[in-house]
């Protein structure tokens, strides 16, 4: 179980500019747990998107989770607005907008490449409300695609639809594109996706805001933006650590539940050198490693503590002053 | 492991385009280049790389037209062997993109295997990797990457005809109504994910003038112009113009790539240099052949043996060497 990517920026999904962008609008987003959402354009007969991929390729139970603003499209919009991909790049499942006005439906791609309406068309509409869509592909050797989605906590379309796999050929779920063609301008915000149940569940979220313990890496921990085009820190060298204060906690003092606390990080290899990347968390002076992995260019590499690691207790969110982040260049 | 060919600007390549100004961010990545080539409808554009069987071809694109519910059903890239066999080709469709690949090198093996309904009018990295001529198997594969995620792995199948590698690669605007715009090009023979490119013109004298001609003559591909010697030993220089790329750029390398034209006697080679510190540090001489870019390249900054940082670049002064 496992958070496989979290969502606050439009720079997370688009390496090229001038597509999406963050609103800072009053009501886009539930500014007690974030500080903006990322505005979708509107695209009438044309595509675009913003793509992020996620896990191993393997996955093949997943959870989208975002808070959603005017996600009913008009009359004349009728196309994805957010759709998961496969390994090899068959389409899986997506959501559409449409037929009509305040309408959305459920659809997939047994065959890898045409969308079929799957349940009935169900109700939107204009207000900030969260989003989960449960998609399991061939989970368990079971052949099919089975889809679930929740608007408001609700499920909609007629409940779990599932139908056969023909001819797609994904061993798992490993991609999400946002905005596509023929949708409305919409907005989300605190996007998770994750290999467990994410319904009920919020994001905040810490960024970069000083220096902390370690150094050794060119460039500093501030120098980390949300942007994957070769702009933050750099080494190579192994065993180098750089490590960084945060921001202070976005969400409620007093938050029912603290699944996780993830770093998040976005890692490109270079052509000799270290290959691979550990995160830590510093706390009282002492260093908690995650375990390196192999980075993979504009993939994130999400690091999770479930507990905190110099307690083994649960967090709370006055462990979050004391925390330190950083990454380690591992051979 | 290497960059074999960058491209900024339109004049890095041959044929009919004209670099494009307009609408940067949105039609090219003002972050890093300073243009988009936009080739007309019914045009070509294109360059020759080193014959390689394991390539990546990066690139920025956007069909900009702004409705793309239009009669456009034509192709915006070919890639080809070096004895000019046809590979892949990527067209559009009346608004979807559709690859069409070739084991025969003339007619399409597969022509609607492939659609990407989307990504139209909207500034779209591309990233495909050519795996041709597989571990010498005959078979050939191409994975898409668009925005760094897989759209397609096609395992293609048996070649009729084994070339020596991809030696071509031409992006055109048929049939394609108002024309296409492409920006930001990488061929290497490595994963290009994530990668991408700026450019440091000539802009000065630098410490050698042995050649005849100067930095000012050095024009881009197929132009014309440029410097000339036929001394073994001759060197030239030029210092460079500001780094184009962003604050706190990180993962640099520095790539001199040139054009070279061998006389018909004299020296057959040319070797290319960055001076540092009144330092020259050689990368090694190549031979030039005609209309294929030379692109010698520096991972790390040669005088410190550290990883590059733009303040190092700021100091370089590149320059070739005329080697017999």
């Amino acid at each position: 179980m496992a958070f496989l990517f979290c969502g606050h920026k439009a720079k997370q999904f688009k390496p090229t500019t001038g597509y999406f962008s963050d609103s800072t609008t009053a009501g886009n987003f539930d500014s007690n747990y974030t500080d903006s959402a990322v505005q979708v354009p509107g695209r009438t007969n044309a595509g675009g998107g913003g793509t992020v991929s996620f896990g191993d390729g393997t996955e093949t139970d997943i959870w989208v989770h975002m808070y959603v603003k005017n996600f009913n499209g008009t009359s004349n919009e009728d196309g994805a607005t957010f759709i998961l991909y496969g390994d090899l790049g068959d389409q899986i499942a997506a959501i559409w907008l449409g037929p009509g006005t305040n309408q959305a439906r459920m659809v997939d791609y047994t065959a890898g490449t045409n969308a079929v309406q799957r349940g009935s068309t169900f109700s939107v509409g204009s207000t900030l409300v969260p989003i989960d869509f449960h998609v399991q592909y061939d989970n368990g050797g079971s052949g099919n695609i089975v889809m679930d989605f929740y608007y408001n906590g609700v499920a909609m379309g007629g409940g779990t639809q599932t139908n056969a796999i023909t001819s797609n050929n994904s061993t798992g779920i490993a991609a999400l594109k946002i905005g596509g063609y023929d949708v409305g301008s919409w907005l989300f915000s605190e996007l998770i996706v994750a290999n467990q149940d994410t319904r009920g569940m919020r994001l905040g979220q810490m960024t970069p805001d000083g220096a902390g313990n370690y150094s050794a890496w060119d460039g500093a921990g501030t120098d980390i933006g949300f942007n994957k085009e070769r702009v933050g820190i750099e080494t190579d060298t192994a065993a180098d650590r750089e490590s960084w204060s945060l921001s202070a906690y976005s969400g409620p003092a007093s938050p029912t539940t603290i699944h996780a606390v993830v770093n998040q990080v976005y890692c490109t290899p270079g052509n000799s050198g270290p290959s691979q990347i550990d995160s830590f968390f510093r706390i009282s002076s002492t260093d908690y490693d995650a375990g390196a992995v192999t980075a993979e260019p504009l993939k994130p590499n999400v690091y999770e503590w479930t507990t905190n690691p110099s307690t083994a207790a649960a967090w709370a969110t006055t462990d979050f002053g004391a925390l330190e982040a950083g990454v380690e260049a591992v051979t | 492991m290497s960059i074999l060919y960058c491209a900024t600007e339109v004049g890095d390549g041959f044929g009919a385009a004209a670099g494009s100004t307009t609408a940067g961010g949105a039609y090219y990545n003002d972050t890093w280049v300073s243009q988009g080539i936009n080739i007309p409808d019914d045009r070509y554009w294109g360059f020759a790389i080193p014959t390689t069987k394991d390539v990546w071809l990066a690139f920025d694109y956007n069909y900009y037209d702004p409705d793309a519910n239009i009669n456009a059903d034509g192709q915006f890239l070919h890639v080809m062997t070096d004895t000019g066999l046809l590979v892949m080709r990527l067209q559009c469709v009346d608004g979807s993109m559709r690859v069409d690949h070739y084991l025969n090198g003339s007619s399409a093996t597969s022509t609607n295997g492939i659609r990407f309904y989307d990504h139209l009018n909207c500034l779209c990295r591309f990233d495909i990797h050519f795996e041709y001529d597989v571990a010498s198997s005959g078979t050939m594969t191409i994975t898409f990457y668009i925005d760094g995620i897989v759209r397609a792995k096609l395992d293609a199948g048996t070649l009729s005809t084994v070339d020596s590698g991809i030696a071509g690669i031409r992006f055109g605007c048929y049939d394609l109504e108002n024309g296409v715009r492409v920006s930001s090009i990488i061929v290497a023979d490595e994963d290009t994910r994530g990668m991408v490119v700026t450019e440091l013109e000539p802009d000065g004298a630098g410490n050698y003038s042995a050649w005849d001609g100067d930095y000012t003559s050095m024009g881009e591909a197929g132009q014309g112009s440029g410097i000339e010697s036929n001394s073994n030993g001759d060197r030239e220089s030029w210092t460079l113009d500001a780094f184009g790329g962003p604050a706190g750029a990180v993962g640099m390398r520095v790539v001199n790539q040139i054009w070279g034209y061998p006389g018909g006697s004299g020296v057959s080679q040319i070797d290319s240099f960055l001076r540092i510190s009144s330092t020259d540090y050689d990368s090694g001489a190549q031979t030039p052949t005609p209309g294929i870019p030379l692109t010698y390249e520096w991972t790390t900054n040669p005088a410190t043996t550290a990883i590059w940082d733009t303040t190092a670049i700021g100091l370089l002064e590149a320059g070739v060497e005329a080697v017999t």
